[in-house]
């Protein structure tokens, strides 16, 4: 996917302004609430028409204030879930789920293929009025689905949502997007659910796009890395516990290293890697670590590392307490 | 109390098509215009507002006088279909329904228009970007979501046009089995000396007549609202 946005928007007393250039084919917008971050998401699903700028996907111009273009939303084929999940009421859940298909738009995949992977079935007959929050996510996202669109938004799809429900949709917006092939973007405030679907970020406060890059390319900013890291900021890894595979996240400040594998700690899981970055961001240092299969981020002071002799490429030994190992999946 | 006469018979049969003409006359721009006046901003939305709600607010003479100007016989409007397609409006039932269904428009607007203003946008949008038109939104969700205040909005614009005098007295005149609906036929009995017991029995089968059409409305809204989880308008 090609997404180039250059758009400016002014709506009462707040102004949007944002440029965004990727190439990616997930993306995460991240932002605090009020930042404009939905606003954006409007203005590439055409549904808010900005004041001046540009607006294209893959080649297609979309918006462009000097040739007088505007391209509808109904003709963007564009998908969007909403936060508040705008199922038809009139209608019955299946009915939702089919009210974006047309004959023209067969092929990707099937109404059969989309009730299996989102496991909609005990849901098809049921009255859409009577479904659970989590399952009225479910239902939108598999109707955004079979309209089969070009690129998919996500606008705080899972903050409505307890976090036991979350755990209901997040899993399937990751199974989506790698199963399906099909190009995201997903909107929210909150940056793990971001990061479990992609690391490619656009940064957004005040109405402005502070930030773009990679995870790890935003880390080395210092204003992207405070905004993050008040958010939840967190690398994946992957352990065992009980002799189960689980993915975690765990927060930089949660992670201890030491360079030996230290005997009779509390810290209930290890893992050896190398440190391929330090990078300096005032009281802390941060810790990029590669082990066999992460990339992980890790909070350290200055004393430890001159104490330790850490420097780029020097191996480690990970801790983590087993009350910091944030499960998932 | 003697039975009903034939000409009362054909007042009441009257009054009921001259309803039924005028409830089909009004119901497309009453619905576009309650969409047009809920959902658009547009040059000129006063003034379309106004001429529409006028006949709410002036008398029924008035409008029936202002109808005689327009679709008389040397009316612009009048004269063109005269000319054209051979049509007279004035002194048939069918003007008496059209003089009904000018009456009965500001409440039909008012209503669908309400209903529109409560129909949520956030709901339109989400057909917008699963690639509907807006004339599918509007046929698909708008219409449907809106359906008892468009139920309600043709109930009263039936009533209205039970009840409308003033504008179809002299706009279609008093003709007897043309004209003269019941609410004409009541007045023109009460002026005839003897005939008070024809204006009771009249007055009792008007009064049948909009009880009947109340029973229908509120049918159709129990309907609406047991069908709502299950019953799927056609698409």
């Amino acid at each position: 996917m090609h997404l180039a946005v250059d758009i400016s928007l002014r709506q009462g007393g707040f102004t949007l302004n944002a440029s965004i250039d990727c190439w990616s084919s997930a993306l995460g917008v991240f932002g605090p609430s009020g930042s404009g971050k939905s606003t954006l998401i409007r203005v590439i699903a055409g549904l808010a028409k900005p004041d001046s700028g540009y607006l294209e996907l893959d080649g297609d111009v979309l918006f462009d204030s000097e040739n007088r273009i505007w391209v509808p939303p109904h003709l963007r084929g564009i998908g969007v879930v909403f936060q508040d999940a705008r199922l038809f009421p009139h209608w019955s859940t299946e009915k939702n789920l089919r009210a974006g298909m047309t004959l023209e738009t067969t092929g990707m995949f099937s109404f059969e293929h989309i009730v299996k992977l989102l496991e909609l079935q005990p849901l098809l007959k049921r009255s859409v009025n009577d479904l659970s929050g989590g399952e009225k996510q479910r239902v939108a996202l598999g109707r955004a689905l079979l309209a089969h669109p070009r690129l998919l938004l996500m606008d705080e799809p899972v903050s409505g949502l307890d976090a036991k429900l979350k755990e209901q949709i997040l899993p399937f917006l990751a199974r989506v997007h790698r199963e399906l092939h099909l190009p995201c973007i997903l909107v929210s405030h909150d940056l793990p659910d971001i990061l479990r679907l992609t690391d490619r970020l656009v940064l957004v406060r005040d109405g402005m796009v502070c930030g773009q890059n990679t995870l790890e390319g935003l880390v080395t900013q210092r204003g992207a890395f405070d905004m993050m890291r008040r958010s939840g900021l967190m690398s994946f890894v992957s352990l065992e516990v009980d002799g189960e595979p689980v993915r975690a996240g765990v927060r930089p400040d949660e992670i201890m290293l030491a360079n030996r594998p230290v005997e009779g700690l509390s810290a209930r899981y290890r893992k050896p890697g190398v440190i391929v970055r330090l990078i300096d961001h005032g009281p802390t240092i941060l810790c990029l670590i590669d082990t066999d299969e992460e990339r992980l981020m890790a909070d350290i002071t200055p004393d430890a590392v001159r104490e330790l002799g850490l420097k780029e490429g020097s191996p480690v030994w990970c801790f983590f307490k087993a009350g910091a190992v944030h499960s998932f999946d | 109390m003697k039975s009903i006469s034939p000409a009362e018979w054909t007042a009441l049969l009257l009054s009921a098509k001259v309803a039924f003409g005028a409830v089909a006359a009004v119901t497309l721009p009453g619905v576009l215009l309650g969409w047009l006046l809920a959902r658009k901003n547009f040059y000129g939305k006063v003034l379309v507002e106004s001429l529409v709600y006028a006949p709410l607010v002036m008398p029924p003479v008035v409008t029936g006088y202002l109808l005689l100007v327009l679709c008389g016989r040397n009316g612009p409007v009048g004269g063109w279909l005269g000319r054209t397609f051979g049509w007279q409006l004035i002194f048939t039932w069918q003007g008496a329904a059209l003089a009904s269904a000018v009456m009965a428009l500001p409440l039909m607007v008012r209503s669908v228009r309400l209903a529109v203003e409560l129909v949520d946008r956030r709901l339109e949008e989400a057909a917008s970007v699963l690639g509907y038109s807006p004339w599918r939104i509007f046929l698909n969700i708008t219409l449907p979501l809106a359906r008892s205040g468009i139920f309600a909005g043709l109930l009263l614009a039936f009533a209205r046009s039970l009840g409308e005098f003033g504008a179809t007295i002299t706009f279609a005149g008093n003709i007897q089995g043309v004209t003269q609906t019941l609410p004409l036929a009541i007045y023109s009995a009460l002026q005839m000396p003897g005939g008070e017991a024809a204006a009771a029995r009249l007055s009792v089968l008007s009064l049948l007549l909009s009880l009947m059409a109340l029973g229908f409305s509120e049918w159709l809204a129990r309907r609406a609202k047991t069908g709502r989880s299950t019953h799927a308008p056609c698409r």
